[in-house]
C-alpha cells in the first residue's frame, strides 16, 4: 500500500513540474519579474517587438504616459529594465523613475531619453508608483509605512520583450566557380546572421535572403538580378576577348540589415602565350656518316626523335598546360631538293632501322651539303581553374628547326681498305630560337 | 503546467473507465492550409487597419472572443492617445498551420512606425513578427478567437523558397 502511495505521489509530482526559479510570469522567462511588480487592474498586454532599431521606435509603450488624476494620482512612472539596454549584457536597472506627470498632460518616454540603446534582448516593465491604492497586491498599503507596489500600466503594454538585431549577416565572398573560353560563372558560400548583443541577451533574427546580380564591363545595368534564400550560380555567356563580368552580392537578414555590396570580377579564359619550344630542337644525323657517296642512298633522321611535350605555365592566376605534339617534318637536303612528311615517318629512323627519309646525291661536294629539317608541332592548351579543367584548345602551330648537318659527299672510288676509318662529321650549331608567337599563329624556332 | 504525456494517459484512463457510453461529437468543419492563410491574411489586414486608423474599423468579421476584446481595447487605447501604428512594405506568409488544433502562425515582415500628434514624422523601423492565432468557425465564417505575438524563441521556421 505504501509503495502504491509513493508511486502515485511520484506520478503526481512528475505531472506538475515546478516553475523555474528565474522564470517570468510575463513575457520571456530569461529574467524574473521585478520586485514589487503588481499586475492587478492591468490588462497585461505583453508585446514582443523584433526590430533592427536599437532605439526601438516601435516600442508600443513609449506614448502611454498620462497624468490620469490630480495629485495624488498615477503621476510617477517607473521602469525596470533587463538585458543589454545601456551597453552591457545581463544588465538590470532596478526601478528607475522615468518621469513625473501632471494631470492631464500626456508624456512620452523611450530608450533614447536616457541615452540608452538596445542590443540583443531587453525586457521592459513599466509601472506607476501607486501612493493611493497600495496594498492591491498585498505589499504596502495606503497609510502604512511599508512601500506600495509598482502597479503595472493599466491600459498600455506594461511588459515588452524587445529583440534588436541591428547588425548585418556575415559578409558573403563571391568567387569564380567555373570559366571557359566564352563564359564565366560566379557563386558564393552561404553565410549566417551575425546577430546582436552578447551572452544571454544575444539575439540573431536569422538570415533573410541574398540579393545578387551581374554587370558587364563598366556598365551599371543589372543583369540576372534576383533575390534568393540561398546562394546561386550566375553565368555570363557569349563573352568576348577582354570582356569582364562582375557579380555583386548583398546578404540581408530578416530585418533587412544588409552587408556591404561584395563584388568579384573575371573574364573568360584567354589563351596563354606560346611557350619557347627551341629546347625541343633535334639534330640531323646521316648514314653513312660523312662523307656520303654520290649515287648511293643516304639515310637521315632526327635525334632525338621528336615526342609530345607538355609545359606548365601560370598566367593571370590560372594554371595552363601547353602541349606540343609533333605532326610532321620538312627536309631540305642542300642540293635543292626537299621532302615534306605529314606524319611521324618524317622524323626518320636511326640506322640500321629503315628510315623513310632518304636521299641520293648526284654530285660530289667536298665542303658538304647543308641538310636541314624543321619539325611541325600542333600546340594546344588546357587550363585548370577552380577544380575544373578546360580544354584542350588549339593554340597554333610551332615549327622547330633541327640542328642542321653539313654533309660532304664524295664520288665513290675503288679503294683498298687497310683498316677501319671514320671520317669527321662536321656539325654546325643550332639556329637561334624564335620568339613567342600569338595564339593560333605559326611560330618558328 | 501539466505534462502532456500524463494528461494523455489520464484521458485514456477516463475514456476506458467510461466504457461504451461515449457520445459521438459532430465532426468539426475542416479548413485547408490555403483557406487558413486567407483567413489569417484577412484578419491581419483588419488588425493593421485597426491600429492604423483606431476606432474606424469593424473587427467582428474576422475576430471573436478574447482576440476581439483585446484588439478592440488596443485600438481604443491608441485612439485615446491620438496615436496610430503604421505599416508598409510588408511581406506575409503562413509559416504554420495545424488543421486539428486550428492554430496558425503568420509571419509578417514590414516597416513600422508609431505616429502621434507630437511626432507625425516618426522614422520607420524594420520589424518581423510571428502572429499566432487560433481559428474558430462562427456562423458561416472563420474568425480569430485567440492570438499572440510569438517571442523569437517560439518562432516557427519559415519554409525555404528558391
Amino acid at each position: 500500500m505504501r509503495r502504491l502511495l509513493a508511486l502515485a505521489l511520484g506520478l503526481a509530482l512528475a505531472c506538475v513540474p515546478t516553475r523555474a526559479v528565474a522564470g517570468s510570469a510575463w513575457g520571456s522567462a530569461a529574467y524574473g519579474d521585478p520586485p514589487g511588480w503588481c499586475t492587478n487592474y492591468s490588462d497585461m498586454w505583453v508585446a514582443s517587438v523584433v526590430t533592427s532599431d536599437p532605439h526601438v521606435g516601435t516600442n508600443p509603450e513609449r506614448n502611454t504616459f498620462y497624468g490620469f488624476h490630480p495629485n495624488p494620482g498615477y503621476d510617477d512612472w517607473y521602469g525596470y529594465f533587463y538585458g543589454d539596454f545601456r551597453g552591457s549584457p545581463g544588465d538590470a536597472s532596478g526601478w528607475v523613475k522615468l518621469l513625473h506627470e501632471n494631470y492631464p498632460d500626456h508624456y512620452h518616454w523611450n530608450f533614447a531619453n536616457n541615452g540608452w540603446s538596445v542590443h540583443g534582448h531587453a525586457k521592459e516593465y513599466i509601472a506607476y508608483f501607486n501612493w493611493t491604492f497600495g496594498g492591491q497586491c498585498g505589499i504596502g498599503a495606503y497609510g502604512n509605512a511599508s512601500p506600495p507596489p509598482f502597479m503595472a500600466d493599466q491600459y498600455g503594454y506594461p511588459v515588452v520583450d524587445i529583440y534588436v538585431d541591428s547588425r548585418p549577416p556575415f559578409v558573403p565572398i563571391p568567387s569564380v566557380s567555373d570559366v571557359s573560353t566564352t563564359s564565366v560563372s560566379f557563386t558564393w558560400d552561404s553565410v549566417g546572421d551575425q546577430g546582436d548583443g552578447a551572452g544571454k541577451d544575444y539575439f540573431a533574427v536569422g538570415m533573410g535572403h541574398y540579393s545578387s546580380w551581374l554587370t558587364l564591363g563598366t556598365s551599371r545595368n543589372r543583369l540576372q538580378a534576383a533575390t534568393t534564400s540561398s546562394p546561386r550560380t550566375l553565368t555570363q555567356s557569349d563573352m568576348k576577348a577582354g570582356e569582364t563580368a562582375c557579380v555583386h552580392v548583398i546578404a540581408l537578414d530578416k530585418l533587412l540589415n544588409a552587408t556591404p555590396e561584395q563584388t568579384a570580377c573575371a573574364g573568360a579564359l584567354q589563351p596563354p602565350p606560346m611557350p619557347d619550344w627551341s629546347a625541343l630542337a633535334s639534330k640531323v644525323v646521316a648514314n653513312p656518316s660523312a662523307p656520303g657517296l654520290v649515287g648511293l642512298d643516304s639515310l637521315v633522321w632526327l635525334s632525338p626523335t621528336p615526342v609530345a611535350t607538355t609545359v606548365h605555365e601560370s598566367s593571370n592566376g590560372i594554371d595552363y598546360a601547353v602541349t606540343a605534339v609533333p605532326t610532321g617534318a620538312t627536309w631540305k637536303f642542300g642540293d635543292g631538293s626537299e621532302a615534306t612528311f605529314s606524319d611521324r615517318s618524317g622524323f626518320g629512323k636511326p640506322y640500321p632501322q629503315t628510315s623513310a627519309v632518304t636521299h641520293v646525291y648526284q654530285a660530289h661536294d667536298q665542303a658538304g651539303y647543308r641538310v636541314e629539317a624543321a619539325v611541325t608541332y600542333a600546340v594546344s592548351w588546357t587550363a585548370t581553374t577552380y577544380g575544373h579543367s578546360t580544354g584542350p584548345n588549339p593554340l597554333g602551330t610551332a615549327i622547330v628547326d633541327a640542328q642542321p648537318l653539313l654533309y660532304p659527299v664524295e664520288q665513290a672510288q675503288p679503294e683498298l681498305l687497310l683498316s677501319d676509318q671514320v671520317a669527321d662529321q662536321p656539325v654546325i650549331p643550332a639556329m637561334s630560337t624564335a620568339t613567342s608567337g600569338p595564339a593560333g599563329a605559326m611560330a618558328r624556332y | 503546467m501539466v505534462n502532456p504525456a500524463c494528461a494523455f494517459a489520464a484521458v485514456l484512463l477516463t475514456v476506458a473507465c467510461a466504457g461504451a457510453t461515449t457520445q459521438e461529437l459532430p465532426f468539426p468543419p475542416r479548413l485547408s492550409r490555403v483557406q487558413a492563410e486567407q483567413v489569417m491574411l484577412r484578419a491581419d489586414d483588419l488588425r493593421r487597419a485597426a491600429l492604423e486608423s483606431p476606432g474606424s474599423v469593424s473587427l467582428s468579421d474576422a475576430f471573436g472572443g478574447p482576440a476581439l476584446s483585446r484588439l478592440t481595447a488596443q485600438s481604443q487605447t491608441l485612439r485615446l492617445r491620438q496615436a496610430r501604428m503604421e505599416e508598409r512594405t510588408s511581406s506575409r506568409e503562413l509559416v504554420f498551420w495545424d488543421p486539428l488544433a486550428r492554430e496558425a502562425v503568420l509571419q509578417v515582415a514590414a516597416e513600422r512606425r508609431i505616429v502621434t500628434a507630437d511626432d507625425p514624422h516618426a522614422g520607420w523601423s524594420a520589424t518581423v513578427l510571428q502572429w499566432w492565432a487560433r481559428l474558430q468557425r462562427v456562423g458561416d465564417s472563420w474568425v480569430v478567437v485567440d492570438d499572440q505575438e510569438l517571442p523569437p524563441d517560439r518562432w516557427r521556421p519559415a519554409p525555404i523558397i528558391g
